[in-house]
């Protein structure tokens, strides 16, 4: 499978992995968006899939079995901290609020802890599956190039 | 000329020895008195105020100790009821504080409250000092009162272009505004003296002025109703009486962008919102509309001696001077209890206006209900908000069933 592939198939991990999380979310009574927008949010968790799937590739192409599986376990723990990171960044820029000291403490510091407490401890039944599921099926993907 | 190394004999020796012991003995006549207190927030200012207490004086010596929240002091007080480890000076919560004095459990101090100068005594915030008068004695004196006050995200409602609510129409309108895929509007932690707060705000009493129950009044009905449908539309956060840390959690992630809790709780909710500006305000309020004041009074207990129970009022008396007030005020965010306190406490209040805003309400708090039952009708008021904001219970049907259920606790 080429790297183009591999990425392609990591974007459409990251939508449906934010498909999943949205709906758990809602079937659980649980808010899990990061950005006043359902969109924004759909582009950060694919766009995070894309960036970390390009920084670890090589390592699950090429990399021993440690190295492999650590990529992976890094791949899942920094998922919530670049992903909410990146939809503070453009919801910052798309409301226009970079003047505001209390939105960027919003955006940068709450959105990066309210996505990890979700992941882990209110959505964790869906969100920690769903992380391992798609890292196995990237990790796995990539070793057959 | 007499010798002066010479060996004293025996007769002197002992004369000296008496002396000395005379001397020691004085040393020893201070009282020493056991203070059971509950401000963990406020540790290191009572720790502090009760060495400069035992440092100015030799009379008394207290020795305050922390016993714990209050639910977990008042377990610790009963077991130790009529044992040597019973305080003789203990912070008990409004709430457990009429239960206190109808079991008998505290000294009546008239006798000592009447050697109070007037103007001391008229310098208190009426509703406080009167809180401690009840059963026809003065067994409760006034110190760490609040009152509620609504806590907002600064940031959440620049953004959505909103005023403080000042009235509960308003409220509900900004919550709703508020309300988003990221955020609710409110958060609400079902405890019976929150609910207290939006009843008498609205106008209503929990308890009229014969002690009886008044739980299914309009006002009830209509706070009770606000909560259920806010609940319903997802513009509230509901949580038990005993889940405040995860409501208040939920805030200072941003997850609700009001809130309701005393004036007490502004260091830690300021200290850990530190994702957004956070401020204060009064609670919305109809016509006619009180809050109710929270806290505790210091009681006597039932098995102090005459020595110990005069000096308690000795170190209480302390307390209450405008200096130990604004430390205390200071120290912990409790209203001051005494006017005179309030002109030194004018540059704490314009450091920060978010601290003023009990002081918004000073004059429109009052006692909470003081009939001993009411420490049994809280936990009917708790569950009935269960019920309906997690249940499927209706307002009416709910407020209906804790009338009869507060009713049965009185007439028991």
């Amino acid at each position: 499978m080429s790297r183009t592939t591999l990425l392609g198939v990591a974007a459409l991990i990251g939508a449906t992995g934010f498909a999943a999380v949205e709906t758990g979310g809602r079937m659980m009574g649980v808010r899990t968006a990061m950005t006043s927008s359902l969109w924004l949010d759909a582009a950060a968790f694919t766009l995070t899939a894309v960036l970390l799937t390009a920084l670890y590739a090589s390592a699950w192409e090429r990399g021993g079995g440690v190295r492999r599986i650590s990529a992976g376990v890094v791949y899942v723990a920094l998922f919530p901290f670049l992903a909410a990171l990146l939809a503070g960044l453009a919801e910052l820029t798309v409301l226009g609020l970079w003047g505001f000291s209390g939105e960027v403490r919003t955006a940068l510091i709450a959105g990066p802890l309210n996505l990890l407490a979700t992941f882990t401890i209110e959505l964790g039944v869906v969100a920690l599956p769903v992380g391992i599921l798609s890292v196995g099926v990237l990790m796995y993907l990539a070793r057959r190039r | 000329m007499p010798n002066p190394f010479r060996v004293p004999n025996v007769r002197t020796l002992t004369l000296s020895l008496c002396l000395l012991l005379g001397v020691s003995s004085q040393g020893f006549a201070q009282t020493e008195i056991t203070f059971w207190h509950s401000m963990d927030s406020a540790l290191e200012t009572v720790d502090a105020l009760v060495a400069r207490f035992n440092a100015s004086q030799d009379e008394v010596r207290v020795d305050a100790r922390f016993v714990g929240a209050y639910a977990e002091g008042q377990t610790r007080l009963l077991g130790a009821f009529g044992s040597p480890d019973e305080p003789v000076l203990f912070q008990a919560e409004i709430g457990f504080f009429p239960r206190l004095v109808a079991e008998g459990a505290t000294q009546d101090l008239r006798d000592l409250e009447r050697q109070l100068p007037a103007e001391l005594v008229e310098d208190f915030v009426p509703g406080l000092w009167a809180y401690g008068d009840i059963d026809g004695g003065r067994h409760g004196l006034p110190w760490g009162s609040s009152t509620p006050v609504m806590y907002w995200n600064v940031d959440a409602l620049r953004r959505a272009g909103l005023e403080p609510p000042t009235t509960w129409e308003e409220f509900e309108a900004t919550v709703d505004a508020l309300t988003s895929r990221q955020s609710q509007g409110v958060v609400f932690v079902g405890d019976s003296w929150l609910f207290e707060m939006m009843v008498l705000s609205l106008g209503g009493r929990l308890v009229d002025d014969d002690g009886v129950p008044t739980l299914d009044t309009p006002e009830a009905l209509q706070a009770l109703t606000l909560l259920d449908e806010l609940e319903a539309r997802g513009s509230l956060a509901f949580f038990g009486a005993s889940e405040s840390t995860p409501a208040i959690l939920g805030f200072v992630r941003t997850r609700s962008l009001m809130a309701f809790a005393s004036i007490a709780n502004w260091p830690d909710i300021r200290r850990f919102s530190v994702a957004f500006d956070v401020t204060a305000g009064p609670v919305p309020m109809a016509p006619g509309g009180v809050i109710p004041l929270g806290g505790a009074q210091l009681v006597v207990m039932k098995n102090a001696s005459d020595e110990e129970r005069e000096a308690a009022f000795t170190f209480w008396r302390w307390l209450m001077e405008p200096e130990q007030v604004t430390e205390w005020v200071e120290g912990s965010y409790y209203i001051p209890v005494r006017r005179a306190a309030v002109p030194l406490l004018e540059n704490f209040y314009a450091e920060d206006p978010g601290r003023a805003a009990a002081l918004e309400q000073y004059d429109m708090a009052i006692p909470r209900p003081r009939i001993p039952e009411f420490d049994a009708i809280r936990g009917i008021l708790d569950q009935m908000m269960e019920r309906v904001l997690r249940g499927r219970t209706s307002p009416g049907d709910a407020l209906a069933d804790a009338q009869a259920q507060a009713l049965a606790e009185v007439n028991r």
